[in-house]
């Protein structure tokens, strides 16, 4: 199995491109190979022991992702070069990319949503791929943006915060044509922010997970209630709603297995897996999501859903937050809400009318921090993990109990 | 403002998430949409960090508006006079 490294996207703009050489290569062989992206935060051992062990049954055809996932926690991921080429045959005919010339990547190539939609994608159809350092560096992605023509770009929801903070109001990207969010929840309350920042795009819902590799539904966003429902499944996706709410899938384009701390685990055929996320019915094969399973929780007897909670306060802010949970003395859970920066005693009342008005108080946070910035993982989304433990945090409420 | 009422009210400002035009200390339990049962908890638990004194649970239940908590804070010592 050939390994391929990718530096960090803001270290090494270079070297992520000599990394795309080899991947073009090694694409085209028979043998499996798998991206990493250095520095490969994991037990060496484990490691080691994993890549054996999925050598060994997959050899020929497969590739494989070290991901962090959206929990931090490393996550080898196999799949199928032809599936995921097939799925980028799906996603060109539901987006029209027909028209699109170039790609302009703004997110890690292990993350299997910025390989899929766009190294693929663009590998497939024979469009260029512009590497940047993301928003690492926002005036290289937006000098890029410029000067790529009819382009696409693939985000996650957290990006948007910074892109307010880079870019002054009036600031356009007229060539990008199509944007597609997926990772997390689609920031719907940032829609006329972004289109007016991407006049000439059409701007897309992605939804899937990694084992999906990553794709299940895509939704084209015309109005904020577009947002709230996912779109229909793929050709030859099924979803259902298991038991306590668990949202699985069956996919001819996801993975073949995955391995993490527990070990190797392959899926079987026609097996039902599970997305990560917490969903209900939004009608005949349409689905809403109602969180991450992990960031839904029963709290004073009451199902209590981060993502609801975080479509409501982006209401009134329109900078960075992000959750995580934190045990309480009674052994009950809470979340422990954290902004950035921090906010005016004005932007606190208006975060504090969104719990009065919307909420009743279990599902208030146990506590408000604020910070300078939230860490995020390289894939874009938050980093939970090491919110807790964060230095320099203020709080900013509380409550008492 | 006498130092107490201006921790008793930054206490309940904070607990049932007023805003401070919002405040006055003839504010009954029916005026706050989140003085709910939790609310009584909390405000209880926040008393006891503030002021050190402790509300036994079926007292804490039985306020019934600022005035009840200044009357009982009063009684035992704390001075809320302006």
């Amino acid at each position: 199995m050939q390994i391929l490294k990718f530096p960090a996207l803001h270290q090494n703009l270079e070297s992520t491109r000599a990394g795309l050489e080899g991947l073009r290569a090694a694409w085209r062989e028979k043998e499996s190979l798998i991206l990493v992206q250095e520095p490969a935060s994991v037990d060496s051992a484990w490691f080691d022991r994993t890549l054996g062990q999925v050598d060994a049954a997959f050899p020929e055809g497969c590739f494989a992702l070290l991901t962090s996932g959206s929990t931090g926690a490393p996550k080898l991921v196999v799949g199928l070069k032809s599936r995921a080429e097939a799925l980028a045959h799906v996603i060109h005919e539901h987006q029209s990319l027909e028209v699109v010339q170039t790609t302009v990547s703004s997110l890690p190539f292990t993350y299997s949503y910025c390989l899929v939609n766009q190294w693929i994608w663009s590998n497939v159809f024979g469009r260029p791929l512009i590497p940047t350092a993301g928003l690492a560096d926002p005036e290289g992605w937006a000098e890029t943006l410029d000067r790529s023509p009819a382009s696409m770009v693939c985000l996650v929801g957290s990006q948007v915060s910074l892109m307010r903070r880079y870019f002054s109001p009036g600031r356009r990207f007229p060539e990008v044509i199509r944007v597609n969010f997926a990772g997390g929840v689609f920031p719907a309350g940032d829609l006329d922010y972004l289109r007016d920042l991407f006049p000439r795009a059409d701007i897309y819902n992605n939804f899937g997970c990694t084992e999906a590799l990553p794709r299940l539904t895509i939704r084209k966003i015309e109005t904020v209630e577009d947002a709230a429902i996912l779109g229909r499944p793929l050709p030859g996706v099924e979803m259902h709603v298991a038991e306590g709410g668990a949202l699985h899938f069956r996919s001819p384009y996801g993975a073949l297995a995955v391995a993490d701390a527990q070990g190797l685990r392959s899926f079987g055929v026609g097996e039902w897996i599970p997305t990560g996320d917490v969903g209900e019915s939004a009608g005949e094969n349409l689905w809403r999501i109602v969180g991450r399973g992990n960031e839904v929780f029963k709290r004073f007897g009451e199902k209590i859903s981060l993502q609801v909670i975080g479509d409501a306060l982006r209401q009134v802010w329109k900078r960075s937050f992000a959750f995580y949970l934190e045990e309480e003395k009674d052994g009950q859970w809470g979340h422990v809400l954290v902004v950035a920066p921090r906010p005016s005693e004005m932007e606190l009342r208006g975060i504090f009318g969104v719990f009065r008005e919307k909420f009743r108080r279990p599902h208030w946070p146990v506590r408000i921090e604020s910070v300078d910035d939230i860490p995020f993982l390289a894939n874009g989304k938050p980093d939970a993990k090491s919110l807790a433990s964060l230095e320099g945090k203020t709080v900013v409420w509380k409550q008492y109990r | 403002m006498n130092e107490n009422r201006k921790k008793l009210k930054s206490l309940l400002l904070e607990v049932f998430m007023l805003n401070e035009d919002e405040f006055h200390f003839d504010l009954k339990k029916t005026d706050i949409a989140t003085w709910d049962s939790l609310g009584v908890v909390s405000m209880a638990v926040g008393i006891q960090e503030t002021f050190g004194y402790h509300f036994a649970p079926e007292q804490a239940v039985g306020i019934a508006s600022v005035s009840d908590i200044i009357e009982i804070l009063t009684e035992k010592g704390i001075r809320f006079d302006e």
